[in-house]
Order: C-alpha cells, then sequence, then structure tokens
C-alpha cells in the first residue's frame, strides 16, 4: 500500500486544470464503506499492520488494496476482512462490493470494475467469551 | 514492502546457506571429495556439529522457499459479476469447529478443511466425553457442521468426515460440550 500511495488515479483534464485523486484516498473510502456493512467485523491488514494497530496507529485503508488501470479511469479494489459470525457470507460480501462500488465511484467519479472480497477470518463476538479472540492478522 | 532486491539477495543468501550446510554435512561424514579449506573452522565437536549444520540447512530451506510459501492463502474462490469472492479456509475451519463444539458429547476437536471433488471437505478429529453414544453424536455433528457451513458461505460441502480419535476420562454431563 505504501508504494501504491505515490500513483494517483487522475480523473477529468478539465479546462480549469487537472484533479489527482492519490490510490490512499480511494483505499480510505473503501474501507470506510466496507467497515459499514453488517456482517464485517473488521477488516485486515497483514501482521504488519496488525502491529502498527497495537501501536495506536489507526490506518483507515487497512486490508485495502487498490489498482488504478493504466488510462487512470478504472480502477479495481481486493478487500480483506474479518467477517462477523451469524451472517451469510457471500451476502455480506455482495453487500460490501455494491456499497463500496457506489461510495467509490460517488465521491471520486472513477469506475469500479471489480471490488475483490477476500474473508481471511471469522469472528466471535456474543455470548461465549471462551471462544478464541478474533484474529489479527 | 520488500523490493525485488530483497528477495533476490534472501534467495542468494538461503541458496549458499543450503549448499554451505551440505558442504559441511559431507565433509563432517568424511568424505574424500571436499576441499580442504574448513579445516580452519573451528567446531564445537560432537552432535553441536550435526546440530549446527542441521540449524543451517532448514533456516536457508525455508528461506529459499519463503516466496513460494507465502504466495496466497488457501481460500475457496467464487466469481461474482461484482469481483471476486474469497472464503479462506481459515474461516470454514472456524465455522465448522464452532459447530461441531456445539453437539453434545464433544470434548475437544480438531478440525481440517479441503477442497474436494464435488465441494469442500471437513475432516473433524474428536475426543468424546464417556457415556455418550458416539455414532449419534458422529452424524449429530455431520449434520450440524454441513448446516452451518452451507448456512454461512453457501458453499457446497460434500463430506464431513468424523474421526472419534480418543474418548475423555471424566462422565458425560448434561450441559452441552462446547
Amino acid at each position: 500500500m505504501a508504494i501504491n500511495s505515490v500513483v494517483k488515479a487522475e480523473l477529468e483534464s478539465g479546462e480549469m486544470g487537472t484533479t489527482q485523486i492519490a490510490n490512499d484516498v480511494i483505499a480510505v473510502i473503501a474501507g470506510l464503506a466496507a467497515t459499514e456493512v453488517r456482517g464485517v467485523s473488521d477488516m485486515s491488514g497483514g501482521l504488519a499492520g496488525g502491529i502498527a494497530e497495537r501501536l495506536g496507529r489507526k490506518n483507515l485503508s487497512k486490508g485495502v488494496k487498490v489498482d488504478v488501470s493504466p488510462d487512470e479511469r478504472q480502477c479495481t479494489i481486493d478487500l480483506s476482512i474479518i467477517a462477523e459470525y451469524g451472517y451469510r457470507i457471500p451476502e455480506v460480501a455482495s453487500d460490501i462490493q455494491e456499497s463500496v462500488k457506489r461510495a467509490i465511484e460517488g465521491m471520486t467519479g472513477l469506475e469500479v470494475t471489480a471490488v475483490n472480497v477476500n474473508v481471511l477470518g471469522i469472528a466471535f463476538k456474543e455470548e461465549h467469551d471462551e471462544e478464541p479472540k478474533e484474529r489479527v492478522r | 514492502m520488500m523490493s525485488v532486491l530483497d528477495r533476490i539477495l534472501l534467495r542468494l543468501f538461503a541458496f549458499i546457506g543450503v549448499v554451505f550446510a551440505i558442504w559441511l554435512g559431507l565433509w563432517l561424514f568424511g568424505m574424500q571429495a571436499v576441499i580442504d579449506a574448513t579445516r580452519t573452522v573451528v567446531f564445537l565437536g560432537g552432535y553441536y556439529d550435526l546440530l549446527f549444520i542441521f540449524v543451517v540447512f532448514v533456516l536457508g530451506l525455508r528461506f529459499l522457499l519463503f516466496p513460494l510459501t507465502r504466495r496466497s492463502i488457501h481460500s475457496f474462490v467464487k466469481d461474482t459479476e461484482a469481483g471476486e469472492v474469497r472464503i479462506s479456509y481459515v474461516t470454514v475451519r472456524e465455522l465448522a469447529s464452532r459447530a461441531a463444539r456445539q453437539v453434545r458429547g464433544v470434548e475437544r476437536i480438531h478440525t481440517a478443511v479441503d477442497e474436494g471433488q464435488n465441494g469442500l471437505v471437513v475432516a473433524i478429529r474428536v475426543r468424546a466425553l464417556t457415556g455418550v453414544d458416539l455414532t449419534v453424536m458422529c452424524s449429530e455433528i455431520q449434520e450440524t457442521v454441513s448446516q452451518a457451513v452451507m448456512q454461512a458461505t453457501s458453499l457446497k460441502v460434500a463430506a464431513v468426515h468424523v474421526q472419534v480419535a480418543d474418548l475423555s476420562p471424566e462422565l458425560h454431563n448434561d450441559k452441552p460440550a462446547r
């Protein structure tokens, strides 16, 4: 992600000048949109992300990978999430795809060609405390 | 993030490590083909040599295979029109474990998930409580697990294999086991 953040998605080259949106911004939008979906417990930012989080660095683009096409009009999003127990994962995934797509297209004007959802784990929140704690990966 | 150069260096290091370990091992076992250069190396003697060589070898091998092994997380992939949905093996395994733990008579379990020809295959090893009808327990596990997995993931469950591997010495009481 750190490498990607330099690349910018360029939008309209109007008469007034150009607009560029950094990949990180798209990632944050996607991350926020995905976290709001019911059935998503958390985003999964890998081992390094987990450690950074422990140290108190809040990372809103955790678990999001953005790929912008060379012509800078389209993008694909890869999301890594931890699902919440009790929800149907395919439904959660399609909700995520829909709301992420809507959020990005609405806020940036980029066309979202695909939202790939990676369900890396499941979190059991309610009832039993003996259940293994949710994994941070 | 690792750069390409890092990766190449790591590979190189690992390769040298493995070669070095093999070479030392050969030398230690008195192979004639090896040249004399290692004579200057100070060894601790006896089993420590072997241990050292083994550690170098394993470390080398580990890093040599490193880029291959972390390629991707095992998941069940479904293509939807809006993009791929991947459900990792870990997710399915935890779902299955949780379902199985709720069956009466189950004390401890170990679950493994794999992809079969026509759907996913769950293999569960159970340590059962004494005084439970094992056949009933097993079929109950199969039922609950395949229901739970199908319900949560919509993946097709081809088979749930249950193996009762052990019996707990404790008597079964009526509280549902977790």
